[in-house]
């Protein structure tokens, strides 16, 4: 990409960009592509990492092992409809393997050249810092964009609170707009999403609201910037989005 | 559980507790991870129904939206729970209740998930209107409770 789209030609993208062309990974509990609501739709990949210890991808059913995934996709469809979501599971009974799962994950996506990483969970163990610090790196490196959940109040959470990431809460600041600039620590942006009608396993719907599917709007809204302005790396869609959100407010 | 981790769940219960009637709860459950971390354990429950599942049930995390809250370690408002599809009616249908609301929200002690605070809103006899949902600011009003007893943790 030569030279910067200004903020109010992403804004514009923001508001008419369909996400075509643009792939979303969605690291969750799985997509139940077969629910009403996704008629018609494929999934780009559906992976599920196995929890036998070895950690390998294996080729997933089309499943939700809980909803939540469901829901996250939705959300991501509802905004960003042209985009195209791939599903990578990684939350599972086995909450100890959470964090090498995600890792391995990631790496897949960016592998598989996906653009932007959908993240909407946390993790609040020091300890775990370093794993999340390198696949970071390589997607930032691979020019993805990681679009993270966060709704810590008091206490540091990853992948959200890397810079290079998008940190996204639900609770929003009280000014009008889809979009707000958070201007406190490094969840820089909320997007309200107070009781959605999201999808969810089993064909159902349910009435939600939180930071998990504030994340999947803004990575629907990174994914209509993507289609209009491809090419932008994560520090520059970054900065641009902050500049939106500011602007939105 | 040892006792000195139930013995700081019942002071935390305290101080969360303490938020439930400022956000229109009608209860709230404490849920502990277990020490192999698969399934969250009730120890503490402010409705009238406690002594029916508090220490008797135990979630394993393979299921239900308290366990997304666990995996996912972000906190979760359901609004209009009993009118959708895929809620599991059981335990409403032991305690003769209709949930109407629910949140969860993870607690974290030093970074490390400990559990979940959940609470609802019911709907206590038929044909009584339902309650008004639970909104992003009681979300945040319960976060901010469940922060602070994260720190009365070891």
């Amino acid at each position: 990409m030569s030279g910067w789209p200004s903020p109010e030609r992403v804004v514009e993208a923001m508001a008419a960009g369909t996400g075509a062309g643009v792939r979303v990974a969605v690291l969750d509990s799985g997509i139940e592509i077969s629910h009403p609501d996704f008629s018609g739709r494929k999934l780009r990949d559906d992976c599920v990492v196995a929890e036998d210890g070895t950690l390998s991808a294996i080729t997933g059913d089309g499943s939700d092992a809980y909803g939540h995934g469901t829901a996250v996709a939705g959300m991501i469809w509802k905004i960003a409809p042209e985009a195209e979501i791939g599903s990578f599971r990684v939350l599972g009974a086995k909450l100890g393997a959470r964090t090498a799962a995600v890792a391995l994950a990631a790496q897949k996506a960016v592998d598989l050249g996906y653009h932007v990483l959908n993240c909407s969970f946390a993790c609040g163990l020091a300890a775990h810092l370093p794993i999340y610090k390198e696949w970071l790196d390589r997607a930032y490196l691979a020019g993805a964009h990681v679009v993270a959940a966060s709704d810590a109040v008091s206490q540091p959470e990853w992948p959200a609170h890397f810079p290079q990431v998008i940190g996204v809460s639900s609770a929003g600041t009280g000014i009008p707009g889809e979009m707000q600039r958070v201007a406190r620590g490094l969840v820089e942006i909320a997007a309200p999403t107070e009781n959605a009608l999201l999808p969810w396993k089993g064909g159902g719907h349910r009435v939600l609201t939180g930071s998990s599917f504030a994340a999947a709007k803004v990575s629907g809204l990174v994914a209509r910037i993507l289609s209009a302005e491809p090419g932008l790396d994560a520090l520059q869609l970054k900065a641009l989005l902050r500049r939106a959100a500011s602007a939105a407010g | 559980m040892t006792q000195h981790a139930l013995q700081l769940s019942r002071l935390a219960a305290s101080r969360v507790g303490a938020v439930f009637p400022t956000i229109g709860a009608d209860e709230g459950t404490l849920w502990l991870l277990d020490e192999e971390k698969e399934e969250l354990v009730p120890v503490w429950n402010s409705g009238p129904h406690a002594e029916e599942f508090v220490g008797k049930h135990r979630q394993p995390l393979s299921a239900g939206l308290i366990s997304v809250v666990c995996l996912t370690e972000q906190a979760l408002c359901e609004n209009e729970v009993y009118r959708h599809a895929g809620q599991d009616p059981t335990l409403d249908r032991r305690l003769g209740v209709l949930t109407c609301s629910m949140m969860a929200v993870p607690l974290r002690a030093g970074g490390e998930l400990r559990g979940v605070v959940s609470c609802v809103k019911l709907k206590k006899r038929t044909g009584d209107p339902d309650p008004s949902g639970f909104s992003q600011s009681d979300l945040g009003a319960l976060q901010a409770a469940v922060a602070q007893a994260g720190e009365d943790f070891p």
